[in-house]
């Protein structure tokens, strides 16, 4: 079987003993004994974690695949005690990728500095002769290149852990070489060998013994980390760097392989004007000499080198000159920042003089306060220049602007434009991912309206790109920079929140319009109305509702401004309204006031000060009506005037409980009351409508009602409180039939002569009032019969039918009334016929 | 009673069918009936009861001139006897109302005092000409005839099988207000009842010219029934 041939390093990653080939340390184990104690599921992917117990054992010695022994008798792996005093076994806990975990029971004990072997099969006439102290069982060593060992000892804390990432070679255990055995937790894939030598024929491996692997021979591997491979670059720092005339400067040297490892080795360092600067060769530590700059380079002990400028200066000075690196997407802005410092390394006041190379001039402008302006796609040299001719620069990165998927925005102002009496100042920007109306007294929103769904979150960063509104320059406004809010002692407040908007670099940079910010405390911003804002999206991320938010400022006190500059007015309160559906839901979903019910309404004013941030955001939690108030705005006016009232007004549905049997009888009067119904809103007085299925209806807490006809009835309570807001509940009452109640009378009396007439009169009753046609039989009893159907019950006067008889006899008179149910109701009269 | 109806109504079907052999020439006549097999009510001024009674029937696409219409009745309450007016009028099945004028009306009519069985009353309209194909009601009412006692009802015999398939059976219960019966819904059916038990009698709208062949065909039938007629054994002389 191959070798191990390709381990590569990762375990320090992990925090575990590692054998691996490639890949990242996830695992996908099935087994309820992770590697960081918690149960995993089969899909999930779980990373190895470092050993937390306090106990140290080593896994040292993993045979997965015997050759000629199968696999159930012949697995087996070691573990190594490298401490001073034997370990107890007992309760320890060992487990694999889908396996379920085994407890170690009984004595098993791992003797100071010694070895144990833990064997799946322990008959040594079976397992290749091997002296196993347990029997893991049903415990697989997979072979395949996905499994993985851990041991955990009774208290659930991580021993030692190993992963295999590549198929394991048959016939030949991997064993711990023997320098390395002891780094508890060795990360190092390179610490594991393949056995040599056999110990059944067949197999080989030091099972129970010190293992033959050959010895790692790099120098202070086991307490000095990771050997890496040749040194490729060298970072000095700080670059630059500044050092005051007589005092210190220590450098660092960092040195990577060329996959960006950091690694050991001997560094150099040399100053290139020692007349300025000297530096000490082995520790770099530099002093300064003389004002002027030398340069400081670092060499590793393969000739690759590093270098720093370092300046000398005198304290106060200006040496160095630092630019704040930054990426925005063409379109946008954002402000940039020069730091002097002096020979000391003390930052120093200044003023810089900005400049774009000649040659990137078409990619990006930038304005006397460092604000820069992203043209075209690509990258652009950025230069700060200090006051003494000190510069520093930095490369920007433009970004190309990705437009997203704008059919994942409903409409941002579903439930209608939020209107006030002066639209002179309303001046709105409809985009795809939110309208904004623009107040160019205020130099922000008005209000910011826009839609949220869980269709509408990505990964994109904040481009924190605040860009003047083009549309409100285009417009003729003044404009508004984002330097404008620089030192102003205030946040540039998001209405519509830049993480609501992540679907790509554009979508994001939508939201650092300055038309979509205000000036809001730091308390505020990063606070209260964050921790709101993050409830608010969860609504939308992870409760998947569909939110229709406005949000904007107030502002009730005199007019302040930022910086006193008259351009931007800071505001007394920022307020947000959200009504948040069922998902895909909008307007045209609410029909009802149950519809009305199930949205979600909320509504915030938060002041505008310092010392809210730890406050909670359901404190101020307010009406729709007051933010009108304070607003000046009529939100919401597409909804029905009803049920726009009872939500701004803050009115909660009240709840429609229905008391009342569930059967009855047609002509019975059953009671049914609504006297649970409840509502939220102290002092709402209830009002009752009932309809009872079968066209009629009734006011009232309690009611009763008679049903004409058997059938199945939906009796429906609507409970209405004192804003019109209505909840109707629904009972469904089986009315069962009602046979008729007959009454058969003769003014002829009981004999009567041949051929002389003998009069019959029917009265019947039905409780049921509309279980009409009755089927009336009158059977003479002697073949003959008359029927007829009668519409009307006959309750008084009745129906007579007339009977002559040409046989003498006695005869029975049987009459039958039968309701449109099928209930059939019989009475008769014996007559006697006389010749 | 009834099996007399039945019977009389066979003869006239057969009468019917002979007129419609041998006196197409000068006119034909097509009567159209269902036989009674039950009766509904009750027919009154009574608040138990309904007030207006109707059968649609649909005018024969080559008769449409009606002669007379026939309904039969009962007393129902042991009173005194029912008045009620008829009337024809065209009929709005789907919104079951009657439409239009009146086309034509007999008033105070007595109805049947009888106890024990059914009169049959036959309404002669002489010569009505309606439109073929057209359903029209054949309307009673008691709405107008106030000055009745509230006992005085009678049973219309009925078919509570579907005999006739141009028409049925419909009451209204509107009291005395006859315009109601004009708004939608003023009409209902009832349960178990197709139709009144009824006759009408209708005439060819123009003189019908018998093909050739029809005469011969015709002529070989009466002939045929003569003498089936007269070899047919006779009962009387057997005893």
């Amino acid at each position: 079987m191959p070798m191990f041939q390709s381990l590569l390093l990762r375990s320090r990653l992990c925090g575990v003993a590692v054998l691996a080939l490639t890949g990242a340390c996830s695992r996908t184990p099935e087994t309820v004994l992770s590697p960081n104690g918690q149960a995993v599921s089969p899909s999930g992917t779980q990373a190895l974690a470092a050993p937390t117990s306090t106990t140290r054992l080593v896994i040292s010695e993993v045979m997965a695949d015997p050759a000629t022994i199968s696999d159930a008798n012949g697995e087996w792996f070691e573990l190594h005690n490298p401490g001073a005093a034997s370990v107890s076994l007992s309760g320890f806990q060992i487990g694999s990728a889908n396996d379920a975990a085994v407890t170690i029971t009984g004595a098993v004990n791992v003797p100071a500095g010694g070895y144990i072997v833990l064997a799946k099969n322990s008959d040594s006439a079976l397992n290749g002769g091997l002296n196993a102290a347990f029997s893991f069982g049903a415990l697989n060593l997979a072979n395949n290149a996905t499994d993985w060992l851990i041991i955990r000892d009774n208290v659930g804390a991580l021993v030692d852990s190993v992963s295999w990432g590549a198929v394991p070679p048959t016939g030949a255990s991997r064993a711990k070489r023997a320098m390395l055995i002891d780094c508890t937790p060795m990360n190092d894939a390179r610490a594991w060998g393949t056995a040599t030598n056999s110990y059944v024929a067949t197999n080989r491996g030091t099972p129970g013994a010190a293992n033959d692997v050959a010895d790692y021979t790099a120098p202070d591997l086991c307490g000095g980390g990771v050997p890496g491979g040749p040194v490729a670059t060298v970072a000095v720092a700080p670059n630059p760097a500044s050092v005051a005339l007589g005092a210190t400067r220590a450098f660092t040297a960092t040195p990577r392989d060329a996959a960006g490892t950091t690694v050991t080795t001997t560094i150099t360092w040399l100053s290139s004007d020692p007349t300025k600067a000297t530096i000490d060769a082995t520790s770099g530590i530099a002093t300064g000499i003389a004002l002027g700059a030398t340069t400081i380079t670092a060499t590793a002990a393969n000739g690759v080198t590093g270098t720093s400028v370092l300046t000398v200066a005198s304290a106060g000075d200006i040496a160095t000159v630092t630019v704040g690196a930054a990426s925005i997407p063409a379109g946008f802005q954002t402000q940039i920042f020069g730091t002097a410092r002096d020979g000391g390394g003390a930052a120093v006041a200044t003023s810089f003089t900005w400049a774009i190379d000649a040659a990137d001039a078409s990619r990006l402008s930038i304005d006397a306060n460092g604000v820069i302006t992203g043209l075209a796609a690509g990258t652009a040299r950025v230069t700060a220049t200090a006051l003494n001719g000190v510069s520093g620069s930095a490369v920007i990165t433009i970004e190309t602007p990705v437009p997203g998927n704008v059919s994942v925005y409903g409409n941002a102002v579903e439930f209608g434009t939020p209107t006030d009496a002066n639209s002179a100042d309303d001046f709105i920007i409809a985009r795809p991912q939110a309208v904004v109306s623009y107040n160019r007294n205020t130099g922000g929103p008005n209000w910011v309206a826009y839609n949220l769904d869980a269709a509408q979150f990505g990964s994109e960063d904040r481009c924190n790109c605040f860009t003047s509104d083009p549309a409100a320059v285009a417009a003729g406004f003044p404009v508004i920079r984002t330097s404008d809010y620089t030192n102003g002692g205030f946040d540039r407040g998001h209405m519509m929140r830049s993480a609501d908007r992540t679907l790509t670099n554009l979508e994001n940079a939508t939201t650092f319009y300055l038309s979509n910010v205000v000036p809001q405390t730091a308390d505020l911003n990063q606070g209260v109305w964050a921790s709101q804002e993050i409830f608010i999206a969860d609504l939308a991320r992870v409760s998947n509702k569909e939110l229709y938010i406005i949000t904007g400022p107030a502002f009730t006190g005199s007019a302040r401004t930022i910086k006193d500059e008259g351009k931007i007015r800071i505001p007394d309160f920022t307020w947000k309204i959200v009504i948040a559906l069922e998902r895909n839901k909008g307007l045209a979903d609410i029909t009802t006031w149950d519809d009305l019910a199930i949205a979600q309404v909320i509504a915030v004013n938060m002041p505008n000060i310092a010392g809210i941030r730890n406050a909670n955001w359901r404190d101020y939690q307010v009406s729709i009506d007051s933010l009108e108030a304070l607003t000046g705005y009529d939100f919401l006016a597409l909804l029905p005037d009803a049920y726009e009232a009872a939500i701004e007004s803050g009115d909660k549905p009240p709840v429609a409980n229905l008391s009342g049997p569930s059967s009855g009888v047609e002509g019975q009067a059953l009671a049914f009351n609504g006297l649970s119904s409840t509502d939220p809103d102290a002092g709402d007085v209830l009002s009752y409508r009932w309809t009872f299925g079968d066209g009629t209806s009734g006011v009232g807490a309690s009611v009763a009602k008679t049903f004409a006809d058997n059938g199945a009835y939906a009796v429906k309570l609507t409970v209405t409180d004192r804003a019109g807001w209505e909840h109707t509940t629904t009972q469904t009452v089986t009315v069962s039939n009602a046979a008729p109640v007959v009454t058969l009378a003769s003014t002829s009396g009981t004999t009567v002569s041949v051929n002389a007439g003998w009069l019959a009169q029917l009265r019947f009753t039905d409780a049921g009032t509309n279980d009409g046609s009755w089927r009336v039989k009158f059977d003479w009893g002697d073949g003959t019969n008359f029927s007829t159907v009668l519409t009307a019950q006959v309750s008084t006067t009745p129906l007579q039918r007339g009977k002559s008889w040409a046989t003498p006899g006695a005869y029975t008179v049987v009459v039958s009334v039968t309701d449109k149910d099928g209930a059939t109701t019989s009475q008769q009269l014996s007559v006697t016929v006389t010749p | 009673m009834i099996s007399s109806t039945v019977r009389s109504m066979q003869n006239l079907f057969v009468i019917t069918a002979l007129c419609v052999s041998f006196s197409a020439r000068t006119h034909a006549q097509t009567t159209i009936g269902a036989a009674q097999t039950t009766s509904v009510g009750p027919f009154t001024r009574a608040a138990s009861g309904f007030q207006s009674f109707g059968q649609s029937f649909t005018v024969p696409t080559l008769a449409p001139r009606l002669s007379s219409f026939s309904l039969s009745f009962t007393n129902f309450f042991n009173g005194a006897a029912l008045k009620f007016d008829a009337y024809l009028y065209a009929f709005d099945a789907a919104n079951r109302r009657v439409t239009g004028s009146a086309l034509w009306n007999a008033l105070n009519i007595v109805g049947s005092s009888n106890d024990f069985g059914f009169d049959t009353r036959t309404f002669a309209m002489g010569d009505l000409t309606l439109s073929p194909g057209t359903l029209y009601l054949f309307l009673l009412t008691a709405s107008n005839q106030s000055g009745v006692p509230t006992d005085a009802a009678n049973l219309v015999g009925a078919n509570d099988a579907d005999a006739y398939a141009g028409g049925s059976f419909w009451i209204s219960s509107n009291g005395a207000n006859t315009a109601a019966l004009f708004t939608a819904g003023a009409f209902s059916p009832v349960d178990g009842v197709s139709d009144a038990s009824f006759s009408a009698t209708f005439l060819a709208s123009q003189q019908v010219v018998p093909e050739p062949s029809v005469l011969w065909l015709s002529g070989f039938g009466v002939t045929v029934l003569l003498l089936f007629m007269r070899l047919r054994p006779r009962s009387g002389s057997q005893k």
